[in-house]
């Protein structure tokens, strides 16, 4: 456990020391993700689906603020989209322009939600984002992780009958229109992981806000369960046919990676708890010290020890002749 | 020499300076009643392109039907649906946005007050010097 706590300490003086550099890797490297699997899931326009100009695009994002992220990302989408039926970006570009008016005029700072989620779903552990979110945001991340769930579900419903959209005539917009609206709307899954991701992310907060020992660990494990639970009962009774083991084995992992997170960002010692008790004149405070367990990460200071420096006997005469003539 | 307790207090400004205090200080620009109705009159242009992106899709998911039925309804009694509708949608939107923008405006304010108060104790602390 010390070694992990040192380990921590290195790490987060080593982020302080290069924050400079590691925002715009970061940054780089979240873009070149997305933006590669959005190639990789839709990829119908041959000229971005290009690794050269992913790569410029996610250099050009790395010094831009998030939010251009989000923004570049939905382009592409658009872009794909469009290659492969008109219709289907009106849809897409309508859902995008609804999220940015109603929702992130409010929060900003929420929008890299939006990219994460789908993220975390290609990667088949997208319940870490309602947990984490639980724990470090507020209730109403719920609003932007459903905004993530809406734009992966688009996206996969778009991908799916991609071939049925291509088959039909270009006479019939208002068929393909009412098929990609009837498709996004009626999908029962969706809907499914919204409610659970919005139930776990409140569950989640209130535990972890609450004045008792281990309130974080419980909070983890709470939502993990209340996220397995509705899902499942979600398959039970709207057939949405989930994978049973994805849904279990993917809540595990999604825990562990968020305990990984409470250890960087939560980790207090609950034995050294101290309660006091006190009063001013309008007011009486019974406040819960919890102190975080810290440690001096040792500073490794390497001692150089010169040799005394070799000298020619012929070198030191001439020094020793010149010490006795006083020169 | 250095005191301690003044550089803590710096350090501590001038992070907020540098964060928050930009986003404060932009909105403690504005009288209250002028900054929460700025906000109001935005989230009531963005309410309005969003229900008329709505409406827009819900019309053309039925172009052909809504085409074919045009001339036998009462258009005068759809637009009056349609517009309770917008006024609905539009009147709960904008009272969020009211109730957000209130309580930004009296967070700014604190923290801006704040601000200001560690600023007097700073200046204390150099005329103690």
């Amino acid at each position: 456990m010390t070694s992990l706590l040192v380990a921590k300490q290195y790490f987060k003086k080593f982020i302080g020391k290069y924050e400079v550099y590691l925002t715009p890797l970061m940054k780089f490297f979240l873009s070149f993700v997305s933006l590669m699997l959005i190639n990789k899931k839709l990829g119908y326009m041959g000229r971005i689906d290009n690794t050269a100009i992913v790569l410029i695009v996610a250099l050009m994002c790395s010094f831009m603020p998030m939010n251009f992220i989000v923004i570049i990302a939905a382009a592409f989408v658009l872009l794909h989209l469009y290659v492969l039926s008109l219709e289907c970006a009106v849809v897409a570009l309508a859902a995008f322009l609804l999220m940015f008016l109603l929702y992130f005029r409010f929060s900003p700072k929420d929008t890299v939600v939006v990219l994460l989620t789908p993220i975390c779903f290609g990667m088949h552990i997208p319940y870490v984002i309602p947990i984490a979110m639980g724990l470090l945001g507020t209730p109403a991340s719920a609003v932007s992780v459903a905004c993530g769930t809406i734009v992966y579900y688009l996206i996969s419903f778009v991908t799916e009958g991609a071939t049925t959209l291509v088959s039909m005539e270009t006479e019939e917009t208002t068929a393909k229109f009412r098929f990609l609206i009837d498709g996004i709307l009626d999908n029962r899954e969706m809907a499914v992981t919204i409610v659970a991701f919005a139930v776990t992310i409140i569950l989640v907060y209130l535990i972890r806000r609450l004045s008792i020992d281990h309130s974080w660990t419980i909070a983890i494990v709470a939502g993990a369960l209340v996220n397995v639970t509705i899902l499942l009962v979600g398959d039970l009774m709207f057939d949405t046919n989930v994978s049973i083991m994805g849904v279990i084995v993917g809540t595990i992992i999604s825990a562990l990676i968020v305990k990984v997170i409470q250890f960087l960002e939560f980790n207090v010692d609950y034995t050294r708890t101290e309660k006091v008790q006190f009063e001013d004149d309008e007011y009486y405070y019974y406040v819960k010290a919890v102190p975080k367990i810290t440690v001096a990460a040792p500073e490794r200071t390497v001692k150089r020890i010169n040799q005394q420096k070799k000298t020619r006997p012929s070198q030191r005469s001439t020094e020793e002749r010149e010490r006795r003539t006083g020169r | 020499m250095l005191n301690q307790e003044r550089v803590i207090l710096m350090t501590k400004m001038a992070s907020y300076e540098e964060n928050e205090g930009k986003k404060s200080g932009s909105i403690m620009n504005y009288f209250r009643g002028d900054y929460i109705w700025f906000q109001v009159l935005k989230s009531f242009v963005c309410g309005t392109i969003a229900f008329g992106i709505v409406f827009g899709m819900y019309i053309f998911y039925d172009f052909e039907f809504f085409m074919m039925d045009i001339y036998k309804m009462d258009l005068m009694e759809f637009g009056k649906a349609v517009l309770m509708k917008y006024l609905l949608a539009i009147g709960i939107y904008s009272i969020i946005s009211y109730a957000i923008y209130c309580y930004r405006y009296a967070k700014a304010k604190n923290s801006v007050k704040l601000y200001l108060n560690n600023l007097r104790r700073l200046a204390g602390m150099y005329d103690k010097t």
